[in-house]
């Protein structure tokens, strides 16, 4: 499914908070490229503008300088409108906290982004690939913090976005529920060849990726390509 | 159809109480409303409808005495230029009536001849009076004292059989006095007899008023050429000497426009009262929605961030207070329609006397209940969830859509402080809105509750103001000066005119003429016999002999006259010449010989009386608010019965009910009308401190002297008397008597009128109470849901974490129930003054301190049941909901 035609293409992408004494940058001349169908691993600790990074992709915050092209999408070029038609139709979002909506079950809050496809994923073969058919009929209160990121990552994927962005995905979870929430995701990204970039400050994610970045301080400190990912069932921390 | 809106049942299911209660409360005041307004408007129909149905009058007016033709003539004739006018006898007759189980009290019956032109009675029940001893009653009356087809009834101590019940047109809303501020339907009422019945009334006694009522030619007239004509009509009779006591036209004849006026403010005040409960309800909702959406930011963040429009969000939230505002509407109006109509009605009927009741539907009722609230609840939810969601993504995952409230979170406190207190202060800072809407509800229905509980002891106290207001036990007012002392000879000679002058007056010119011609022929008789005398001859003593026969011809026809005048008073010839003779010795062409009280009420009651003038000028409101009836007494300067009344020096006092309705300034000319003489009169206002009386009293004091100076009277005129002993006065010049019982009879038919609103009133104001304080302290103890669970997590026992949060929203409801007080105080009395500026008379809110205490130990004792509901709730908050995973 991986392939070398570039989808994501960021460049010289600039941001800041505040202004004056308070002002702080963010994130200062990024640039890399992430090709279709790749898991991108994002690192860096807190406060290098991990998830700056992230709201920019996501259309979620506008940058102050540079270009993000998603697609055949020029983000930067996009109204605010536009920019959630974008989010509509191209991209699948997973939290840490997975932000599932209480009373609806967990098929309900699969379906709640399915609507917003023209062209879902079947959502029974997905609950059983998510492992959640079991699940399927309960709520988020009634079911582990595993099961509940299980169907965040449902819901960013039913939809078959061409991007999926990960913000801290196993930020809240235990070792053995990390790891199986992170097999998930690497059987997503190969049975539906969808894009997804990882932000985490866990580096040992970065060994199931196809391409690393690591930010400190804004800035893109490196860039690198893995020849070999490691199977996410392998990973150890 | 989105797959969030499964949520929506089950957000129902779970939030039933909250969704419930605004739906039974937006149901219930639609519901009340919609069946007040068809009824209000149903009402309006039929009134509208009576004008021609029952041929209602354009005016009236009341002469002391009964006009001659001539003055009727006269009167006609004045209202050529407007196409002419139709006179009708109106006369009644105030007859107390005896009940057949009768308590003692004063009650009035307004006795009318059976109209067949004018202000047509409309039958319920029986038959139209036909013979001398049947009566018709109007219904109200008749409901309220019991009475039914085929009872008997005295009216001035003559038996009359009731064998009809009926509404006089004119008499719509029972008002003893025109000026008067409220009907009176238990002590007063009409009644309609047979012509026979009304001369064998006034045989027993009764007074009659006569009035007459008009009907101009051009039916269309405006108000403004109806009223000239009346004044032009008012000048003529004045003219030709009759004395005008009354001109009304039917626009300000409250009998006729008071229940049409009445429906029409209270189908505002019912509309106004509909429209603040929906605002508030939205802002209620407002509120909920708000805490849900900050509960549920980080949902909602995703949501946006995962391609979902902010509009899909905002309608997802619109959707629930849409859905029971719409049900609530629609379910509410057709329930108002369908059960409320009828109760509505009574209210009105039970106070009015009107036609059958008919139902005339209205779609503006649909429009003003149903589109009117679901579309305000919609649009006021939908601005505030758009000012809500006015976040960017990031904000709601951030957590940020509670907006500048963490920045009062954010608030430094005072270290001095107790932890405690410290900790409650946060509470309300955090939960700032949902106090401020908590104040508004609790404020509103404050507003229900107080006006519900005072409004009894508003009216009652206003009725002991009048009563106050009534110098003596009794006050007189007569038709023309009658004096109270004379020798027996000239009480004999009053006595024998007023007998005389209580037939019709044909007789007595028929007589007069009978007695010129006799006196003519016998002088003639007396010249021929003189002529004969002197030259005799047989032509002088054929015609002194014609002249006797003509003069004996003359007598015959004398003596018939006196023979029916004997007949219509029901005593033989002789009597009837000394009756005659007697009153010879008055000189009815003396205007400054006053009668004399045929009645000698003795040394005692002599004493207690005190003559006083009075007359009614007209105050004009301002802004289209009419004009208020103001009384202008002229009275003794060293009056026994009013006391410290500074009227010396040609002084003016006005009475300080109305220096305090209309706000005079000190030195401000006060412009009175005379309607009946088409003048102004412009009086000084000395000043506030001034004012004289209670806040009840309308009325301006003068000295008699200045009074009768000012309305060109005689130096001895005078038109009452007050006396605290009852005085028999003649029937002819009595026009009323006022006991300090009429003012109580005010307080009496107010407790009547408003006791089932009352009950309404507050059964609504407990409602919204209870309803604004679960929901909006739910709100609180919800969104502390977390908090408390730390709380419990770190020791503290469910009692103390109930006082502490539970004592916070005590202390917010109680702060609220007090310092809302003088706010509710400060509104109804302005609400107050404006509704009753229009109305003749002084009506303050009189709040008693048991009524503040009541209202706020109601609001208390329904809040406590709401603290309970919420220490279960505390006690509920598991251990789990702190260690639930949050951002």
């Amino acid at each position: 499914m991986k392939g070398n035609s570039p989808y994501l293409v960021v460049n010289g992408l600039k941001k800041h908070y505040g202004n004056d004494e308070a002002r702080i940058q963010v994130l200062d001349g990024i640039t890399t490229t992430v090709n279709k169908g790749e898991i991108c691993v994002m690192l860096g600790p807190s406060g290098s503008g991990k998830s700056t990074f992230l709201n920019l992709i996501g259309g979620l915050e506008g940058a102050d300088g540079g270009t993000i092209r998603v697609g055949n999408c020029e983000l930067t070029a996009l109204s605010a409108k536009d920019l959630g038609e974008y989010r509509r139709r191209e991209l699948g979002f997973v939290f840490q906290f997975y932000n599932l909506v209480p009373d609806l079950t967990i098929r309900e809050n699969i379906e709640v982004t399915a609507h917003l496809s023209k062209n879902p994923l079947p959502m029974n073969e997905l609950l059983h690939s998510l492992g959640l058919w079991e699940h399927r009929n309960k709520f988020p209160r009634q079911v582990s913090g595993g099961q509940q990121q299980r169907c965040a990552i449902g819901r960013a994927l039913v939809k078959n976005p061409g991007l999926i962005l990960c913000d801290e995905p196993t930020g809240a979870l235990d070792y053995k529920t990390s790891k199986e929430v992170l097999e998930l995701m690497e059987s997503v990204n190969r049975t539906y060849g969808c894009t997804i970039v990882i932000v985490t400050h866990n580096a040992a994610i970065a060994q199931m990726a196809n391409r690393v970045l690591r930010l400190r301080d804004g800035r893109l400190v490196e860039d690198e390509e893995n020849e070999a990912p490691v199977p996410a069932s392998e990973l150890d921390w | 159809m989105t797959p969030l809106a499964k949520r929506l049942p089950r957000e129902l299911k779970n939030n039933i109480g909250k969704y419930l209660g605004i739906f039974l409360l937006m149901c219930g005041a639609i519901a009340l409303t919609s069946g007040f307004l068809l009824a209000a408007h149903s009402i309006s129909q039929i009134i509208d409808g009576m004008h021609d149905e029952y041929s209602i009058e354009d005016g009236r007016f009341t002469t002391s005495f009964e006009a001659t033709d001539s003055q009727l003539q006269a009167a006609c004739d004045a209202a050529e230029d407007v196409g002419g006018v139709t006179l009708y006898k109106n006369y009644s007759i105030d007859a107390a009536i005896t009940l057949p189980n009768d308590d003692g009290s004063k009650r009035t019956l307004r006795t009318y001849e059976h109209r067949t032109q004018v202000d047509l009675a409309a039958y319920c029940e029986g038959t139209e009076p036909s013979s001398n001893n049947e009566v018709a009653i109007d219904r109200v009356f008749a409901k309220n004292n019991n009475l039914h087809v085929g009872d008997t009834v005295q009216l001035e101590g003559r038996a009359y059989t009731v064998c009809g019940i009926m509404t006089q047109p004119d008499s719509q809303a029972l008002f003893l006095n025109n000026s008067d501020f409220t009907v009176n339907t238990i002590t007063y009422g009409v009644a309609e007899v047979s012509p026979s019945g009304f001369q064998a009334l006034e045989d027993a006694g009764g007074a009659p008023a006569y009035t007459y009522s008009f009907t101009f030619a051009n039916r269309d007239l405006s108000i403004a050429d109806r009223t000239d004509a009346e004044k032009d009509m008012a000048e003529a009779l004045a003219d030709t000497d009759a004395h005008v006591d009354d001109l009304t036209d039917a626009s300000a004849n409250q009998g006729i426009g008071y229940a049409a006026d009445d429906v029409k403010g209270d189908s505002a005040m019912w509309t106004t009262l509909l429209y603040i409960i929906i605002v508030i309800m939205a802002f209620v909702f407002v509120v909920l929605t708000n805490a849900t959406i900050e509960q549920e930011s980080a949902i909602i963040g995703t949501l946006l961030a995962s391609g979902y429009r902010r509009s899909e969000i905002v309608l997802h939230y619109l959707a629930l207070p849409a859905i029971v505002g719409i049900l609530a509407a629609g379910l509410g109006t057709a329930l108002g329609v369908a059960f409320f109509t009828e109760p509505m009605r009574q209210l009105y009927y039970g106070s009015y006397s009107l036609p059958p009741f008919q139902v005339f539907w209205d779609w503006g009722i649909f429009l003003k209940c149903a589109v009117v609230p679901a579309a305000a609840l919609i649009l006021i939810t939908l601005i505030g969830l758009l000012r809500k969601m006015g976040k960017t993504p990031l904000q709601f995952l951030r957590h940020e859509a509670a907006g500048k409230s963490g920045t009062k979170r954010g608030v430094r406190l005072p270290e001095r402080l107790s932890f405690v207190a410290r900790f409650r202060l946060r509470i309300f800072l955090r939960n700032l809105g949902n106090f401020a809407t908590l104040f508004v509800g609790i404020a509103f229905a404050s507003l229900l509750l107080l006006f519900g509980l005072a409004i009894l002891p508003t009216m009652t106290h206003y009725a002991d103001n009048l009563e106050t207001s009534l110098v003596a036990e009794h006050t007189y007012t007569l038709k023309a000066p009658l004096e109270l002392e004379g020798t027996p000879e000239e009480r004999e000679a009053w006595a024998a005119l007023e007998r005389l002058q209580s037939i019709n007056g044909t007789l007595l010119s028929a007589a007069e003429d009978a007695q010129d011609k006799l006196e003519d022929a016998a002088d003639a008789a007396q010249d021929a016999y003189n002529a004969a005398m002197a030259s005799p001859s047989a032509e002088t003593a054929q015609a002194a002999t014609n002249a006797l026969s003509k003069a004996q011809r003359k007598r015959d026809a004398f003596y018939a006259s006196i023979d029916d005048i004997a007949d219509a008073l029901g005593c033989n010839r002789d009597d009837a010449i000394d009756l005659m003779e007697k009153a010879a010795d008055i000189d009815t062409d003396d205007d400054d010989i006053h009668p004399i009280n045929t009645t000698d009420n003795g040394t005692d009651a002599l004493g207690q009386a005190e003559k006083f003038a009075v007359y009614q000028l007209q105050y004009d409101r301002g802004n289209n608010n009419g004009t208020e009836t103001v009384a202008v007494y002229g009275v003794q300067p060293d009056s026994r019965y009013w006391k410290d009344l500074d009227i010396g020096n040609g002084k003016v006092v006005f009475g300080a009910g109305l220096a305090n309705k209309f706000g005079w300034d000190e030195n401000q000319q006060i412009d009175l009308y005379d309607k009946y003489e088409d003048k102004t009169h412009s009086l000084t206002f000395s000043g506030q401190e001034d004012a004289w009386g209670t806040k009840s009293n309308m009325n301006v004091y003068m000295s008699i002297d200045d009074f009768n100076m000012m309305f060109d009277n005689d130096k001895s005129y005078f038109n009452g008397y007050v006396s605290n002993e009852a005085l028999a006065l003649d029937a002819r010049y009595y026009a009323s008597d006022t006991t300090p019982d009429d003012m109580r009879a005010v307080g009496d038919q107010f407790v009547d009128m408003m006791d089932s609103m009352i009950g309404m009133m507050v059964g609504l104001a407990v409602f919204i109470f209870l309803l604004f304080m679960y929901l909006l302290t739910k709100a609180v103890i919800d969104r502390s849901a977390r908090s408390i669970s730390y709380m419990k997590v770190f020791g503290y026992r469910d009692k103390e974490v109930s006082h502490l949060y539970i004592r916070s929203v005590t202390l917010c409801v109680v702060a609220s129930l007090v310092l809302c007080q003088p706010l509710i105080i400060g509104s109804l009395t302005a609400i107050f003054r404006s509704m009753l500026l229009a109305y003749n008379g002084n009506i303050e809110i009189y709040v008693p301190w048991w009524c503040m205490a009541a209202c706020i130990g109601i609001g208390f004792a329904t809040y406590l049941l709401v603290a309970l509901i919420h220490t279960r709730s505390i006690k509920r908050v598991g251990l789990s909901e702190a260690l639930k995973v949050q951002e």
